[in-house]
């Protein structure tokens, strides 16, 4: 045994950690961007990833029709009055109808925010970790994406952050995720704090309004937007609302519970603001 | 050990391993990341790595799960070399304790991955514990990835257990 660990178990320690070194080193001297190797897994995945993403998609659908026949019978009845509304939709394709409802509102979102430039994406897959809480979108660098890039929906609430970046493709830190923090500012009060996500409020889609300035006053129900503090992301986009006042374990410091008006499992498209203009 | 690794090379165990390791790669975050009952998605890729060192040995199993490692650390977002320190270690424990304690069947293999889940689900769960504390939320996700993971990990084992037969 102890043969075994001395002639093969030194010498593989040494080689995993060296790899592990160079991989910290790597990354370090990158500042944050990923490796060729990342990159290039990235864009070979990339389009196996959207083929089984549309094929779950289609079983989706096949699995919701089969297990909610019942109710659609019932639905059936009141259905007929808008066949006509449909058979139009369904002509001019669904998919394109929503994509063009989502477009308008960015088109309004865009009349009012006249320095943004966008890039609509599509969320391709979710990320299958427990401990995170990020979704992979459809386009990347040679779209003029960046790092830290803000994400949004057509509403401009915010969804969360470019956080790896790839040829084609890139992956989106939420606002919930346990490593992101933003600038923020109660609508009502004008009160400002910093959005935290945390594990045990991630879990349950929510993030933490905390570092509140002292006397600052909070309410169930209160508009939480983004301060711009930072440059990070642009000033007065939508995080959510609070539904919850409580306080720390000491009893002295205030926090809110932001539920996010991005709903996260709806998700189909959203829009990267690849530039605007930072408030000082 | 480099150069009895580079002297035992044989091309088509080479590219077994590595479409084994693509499959579950694809397996893990593609089509295992639709299902997460009570909100907690399995996680089956240590499992994958326990098998490699059962039936390849400590060595193999070390640098098979330092590949693994290193591309699940690309697939999540929140570990950078998380995974490539682990998975080496993972299958190269796997690899002595099949070696000196235990046989290579189906039951031994599913202990020794439900172990191996385990530990990987503490691993995670300390990271971010080091950020917000421990909580009963990491305690429940731990054990129900790990219990998740099981049924999944024993499509792991099949693949491994036939080649050497």
């Amino acid at each position: 045994m102890k043969e075994y660990l001395k002639k093969n178990g030194i010498r593989m320690a040494i080689l995993v950690i060296a790899v592990a070194l160079l991989i910290v080193l790597g990354t370090a001297a990158r500042g944050g961007r990923i490796s060729l190797a990342h990159n290039a897994t990235g864009v070979v995945l990339s389009p196996v990833q959207k083929v089984v993403s549309s094929a779950v998609n289609w079983f989706d659908s096949i699995y919701g029709y089969l297990y909610r026949y019942d109710s659609l019978m019932a639905e059936n009845e009141s259905l007929r009055t808008q066949l006509a509304e449909a058979q139009q939709s369904a002509r001019d394709g669904i998919e394109a109808t929503e994509e063009n409802t989502r477009l308008r509102a960015l088109l309004e979102l865009r009349q009012r925010h006249t320095d943004y430039v966008f890039e609509s994406a599509k969320v391709v897959l979710w990320s299958s970790s427990n401990w995170s809480h990020s979704f992979t979108i459809s386009k990347g660098s040679s779209s003029g994406i960046e790092l830290g890039d803000p994400v949004i929906t057509e509403y401009g609430a915010v969804v969360g952050q470019i956080t790896e970046l790839g040829e084609n493709w890139a992956t989106v830190s939420t606002i919930i995720d346990v490593d992101m923090s933003l600038g923020a500012f109660v609508g009502s009060t004008g009160t400002s704090g910093i959005v935290l996500g945390e594990y045990a409020l991630m879990r349950d889609h929510q993030a933490k309004l905390t570092y509140l300035a002292d006397g600052a006053q909070i309410y169930v129900g209160d508009e939480v937007l983004t301060s711009g503090e930072g440059g990070a992301f642009p000033q007065g986009l939508v995080i959510g609302r609070l539904t919850a006042v409580q306080t720390e374990a000491g009893g002295q410091v205030m926090f809110g519970i932001v539920e996010p008006e991005c709903v996260f499992e709806t998700l189909v498209q959203v829009f990267v603001i690849k530039s605007f203009e930072v408030v000082e | 050990m480099l150069k009895e690794i580079v002297s035992k090379i044989n091309m088509r165990r080479v590219l077994r391993y590595a479409l084994y390791l693509f499959l579950m790669l694809v397996f893990q975050t593609m089509v295992l990341t639709q299902i997460r009952p009570a909100g907690v998605c399995p996680f089956v890729l240590p499992a994958a790595v326990v098998a490699v060192g059962m039936f390849e040995g400590g060595t193999w199993g070390a640098v098979f799960g330092l590949f693994m490692g290193i591309f699940t650390d690309m697939a999540f977002v929140e570990s950078t070399v998380a995974f490539t320190l682990l998975f080496p270690l993972l299958a190269f424990a796997t690899g002595f304790v099949s070696r000196f304690f235990i046989n290579r069947r189906f039951f031994a293999f599913m202990v020794a991955a439900a172990a191996g889940l385990l530990i990987t689900g503490f691993v995670q769960a300390l990271r971010v514990m080091a950020a917000d504390g421990w909580t009963g939320v990491l305690l429940r996700t731990t054990l129900l990835q790990t219990l998740w993971s099981l049924p999944p990990a024993a499509l792991a084992y099949l693949p491994p257990a036939r080649w050497i037969e």
